[in-house]
């Protein structure tokens, strides 16, 4: 006979020896919400409805992502387009045309200087933020307006605030037949006009940025140093 | 804002509510009444300046100078400012830093001032920031105004010049080199360079003992004044002014920088 | 409406009521609306507070003439010109709409500054009001980017270059500006599809975050409730008010004068001064 001191509280824990469920006791639901390995309906049903929404968001944000965003920063090809034959150029000045038709540099302007035995092709636009850059035949220099960003005849700077030379075009030289006729000059991106003839077609090509050295590399924004401790802000 | 002052201002801001009035009408009239003079003055510009088109879009321009919409003017003066004089102060202040900068401290603005006064008469910091950039802006905004358009082409009249005269060639050839991108005369032109307008009355000379790059007769060291001076300068700006930022002209022909220099010799005093 | 209710309605104010009746059941509007109108502001406002209403009633008819001139313009290059010129020579009242567009683009800048202006000097950024304040400052970078897209559309060559150049200036922030000048001009240069993202961006996405923002702004403006300018004559007699109570009570504490009377533990004999 066991004694029966503290048997009279139905919810008796206090000092008695049996603490487990008793035939007396209310059936207790078990909340198993703390429970970590104990999936509830309600949990698993949480987990479907946030995954769900993280694949609702994602099956229109990437291909929007990709729409917008993948051919906008993929590099453009440029054809090589015929610019007029090599007499339209003459020895010592730098000739000032339009240029369209080429992939997405359609309608630039471009000029074309031919001195010192070699043909160069410079764009005009600013490498400060890209405004039209004008050639001055008395200074044989261009000129921005935009800040009074000032070029010398190769397009490298002299004053002003841009931070690199106007950038350059490739150019090459082709005969009739659309081979490649004499040689490049002793600066990339440059023909030499030696023993040229004169009927030779000059085409256009796709543009790169010098440095002050005229150095070749690849074509950078406006804006943008090639050299020095700033030029590291543009890795890409 | 410490909780006593929140707690605080919440009592009298309740306190304002209580003794206040309904926003219909009470505040909604005076907006309404506000909105309908905005709309007036809208339209009534609408109708009295017309709005039109420029010319059309030609990528291929050379010529073009462009210009923002008038309420970017402020940002577009700060690259007149910022203009990669050396390293410290490169391109990226205007475009990049400044602007980010001052965006950032507008937004944060309410995490910065804590402070529970709200009378202007006791923020003296607040008051003066305030001031200091609307004054600043709207200087910057008048400034990208005013920074005048260059006009390449010669469409500037002088009283003086007459036509065929040397002066008058030198206007052309002014005109036709790009000088105006960098330098006024007369109201227009770029701001790069000192203003030309009353260049003649300066009277300028310069010592200068090398060779300079084109020999124009009658112009010698090693002492250059007057019409001399113009020579020198535009054929060798660093000849002339050490530590000129101007590039060197030297292409013209002789009877050019002659023509040049006695336009921009009598700038001021013969031709105005 | 109290004093207007003296009596039967006629047909058209039975029927008026019966539709607001319906709504009301089913939508609770009249609570709404009621609150909205209804609830207390400060009675001292000044007549600077408007300037926020202006600028959103400016940004509805920006909204309205934009949607108009959406039905004529043509976001291609080789049209754009052309619709521009056949909506302001040819569609009637056209030129009126466009100006209307043009210049209200100008006074919708101008009132979103003398807005922030008039907020930045009543202090109504402080508590409680600080993320309306960042919901505001949000709302002026979308506006003048509305005006930056909106300006290239006409595609003359001001709009053109003055696009050209913005679009390099996003294009030198380090690192990842070319890629973000790059999106938005779908290219490393300008091309034909510049216009028509642009285009886009100024009728589509921007509206829609600028929507967004002035509900969340309107919602904290109406919770919040309208500031009261800070030098408000009642808000000065509450000021003197309490200033007045707390010498009051200091007078309270201190009842012989300036000096205090501190009473010294009982360990410690008193100290009696003299000429007390």
């Amino acid at each position: 006979m066991a004694e029966s001191q503290g048997n009279d509280a139905p919810q008796g824990s206090s000092g008695g020896q049996y603490a487990g469920p008793r035939a007396i006791d209310p059936v207790q639901e078990h909340s198993h919400d703390h429970d970590p390995d104990f999936i509830t309906r309600t949990k698993f049903l949480s987990g479907v409805a946030v995954a769900g929404g993280a694949v609702l968001t994602a099956a229109i944000l990437v291909p929007i992502a990709g729409f917008a965003g993948a051919d906008a920063v993929k590099t453009p090809k440029a054809q090589w387009v015929d610019i007029g034959p090599v007499s339209n150029f003459p020895d010592g000045q730098t000739t000032s045309i339009a240029v369209s038709g080429q992939s997405e540099w359609s309608d630039a302007r471009v000029f074309v200087r031919n001195k010192d035995g070699q043909i160069l092709a410079i764009w005009n636009r600013c490498a400060h933020l890209g405004c039209p850059v004008e050639y001055f035949k008395g200074g044989d220099n261009f000129v921005c307006p935009c800040h009074g960003g000032a070029y010398n005849s190769l397009g490298l700077v002299v004053a002003g605030p841009p931070p690199r030379p106007l950038d350059r075009f490739n150019i090459k030289v082709v005969n009739s037949g659309g081979a490649t006729v004499g040689s490049v000059g002793k600066v990339h991106g440059s023909w030499s006009t030696a023993g040229l003839n004169p009927s030779a077609r000059l085409l256009l090509g796709s543009p790169f940025s010098i440095d002050s050295n005229q150095s070749a590399t690849r074509l950078h924004d406006p804006g943008e140093p090639v050299t020095g401790v700033l030029s590291n802000l543009y890795p890409f | 804002m410490k909780r006593a002052e929140q707690e605080a201002y919440e009592r009298d801001y309740a306190q304002a509510k209580k003794e206040g009035k309904p926003f219909f009408p009470y505040a909604i009239y005076k907006d309404h009444i506000v909105a309908i003079l905005v709309f007036a003055a809208i339209i009534g510009m609408a109708i009295w300046q017309r709005v039109g088109v420029g010319p059309p879009v030609y990528t291929a321009t050379s010529t073009f100078e462009p210009r923002p919409e008038w309420y970017f003017f402020f940002l577009f003066q700060m690259l007149k400012i910022f203009k990669n004089q050396n390293a410290l102060l490169p391109v990226i202040m205007a475009t990049f830093i400044v602007p980010n900068l001052l965006m950032g401290l507008l937004i944060a603005t309410p995490f910065i001032d804590q402070r529970a006064e709200r009378r202007i008469s006791k923020r003296p910091f607040a008051l003066s920031v305030a001031v200091l950039v609307f004054v600043g802006i709207g200087w910057l905004t008048y400034q990208g105004e005013t920074g005048a358009v260059p006009v390449s082409g010669g469409a500037i009249t002088f009283t003086g010049i007459t036509p065929g005269s040397a002066a008058a060639a030198g206007q052309t050839i002014f005109a036709n080199s790009g000088c105006t991108s960098c330098h006024m005369i007369k109201g227009s032109g770029g701001q790069v360079g000192p203003n030309l307008t009353n260049v003649g009355t300066l009277g300028k000379t310069s010592t200068y003992a090398g060779t300079i790059p084109v020999k124009v007769p009658g112009v010698k060291g090693p002492v250059y004044s007057g019409e001399n001076w113009f020579v020198l300068h535009t054929e060798c700006p660093t000849c002339a002014t050490p530590g000129s930022a101007m590039p060197a002209f030297a292409n013209f022909t002789a009877k050019e920088y002659q023509q040049l220099a006695t336009f921009l010799n009598g700038l001021g005093t013969t031709y105005k | 409406m109290s004093t207007t209710d003296i009596g039967p309605k006629g047909p058209v104010g039975q029927v008026g009521e019966a539709v607001v009746e319906y709504v009301d059941r089913r939508a609770g509007a009249k609570t709404g609306i009621t609150w909205f109108l209804k609830r207390n502001i400060p009675s001292e406002t000044s007549w600077f507070q408007t300037l926020g209403f202006a600028a959103m009633a400016t940004f509805g008819l920006q909204a309205v003439t934009g949607m108009i001139l959406a039905m004529y313009y043509k976001p291609d290059p080789t049209t754009a010109y052309s619709s521009i010129q056949h909506i302001t020579n040819e569609v009637t009242w056209g030129w009126l709409v466009r100006g209307m567009h043009k210049w209200g683009a100008s006074a919708m800048i101008i009132l979103v500054f003398l807005h922030m202006a008039r907020v930045f000097l009543f202090g109504s950024y402080k508590y409680p009001r600080e993320l309306t304040w960042v919901t505001g400052a949000i709302l002026l970078i979308m506006v003048m980017f509305m005006g930056l897209t909106g300006y290239l559309l006409v595609w003359d060559q001001r709009a053109y270059w003055a696009t050209v150049v913005a679009m390099n200036i996003t294009a030198s922030a380090p690192i990842i500006g070319p890629y973000i000048a790059d999106i938005l001009r779908a290219g490393s240069n300008f091309n034909p599809d510049t216009l028509s993202r642009f285009y886009s961006i100024h009728m589509l996405v921007i509206p829609g975050g600028i929507a967004t923002f002035i509900g969340l702004h309107l919602f904290l403006v109406s919770k919040l409730g309208i500031t009261e300018p800070p030098w408000a004559k009642r808000a000065m007699r509450a000021r003197r008010a309490e200033e007045a109570a707390a010498r009051a009570a200091a007078r309270e504490r201190a009842p012989q004068g300036r000096r205090e009377v501190t009473v010294a533990p009982a360990t410690q004999p008193v100290k009696v001064e003299a000429g007390q």
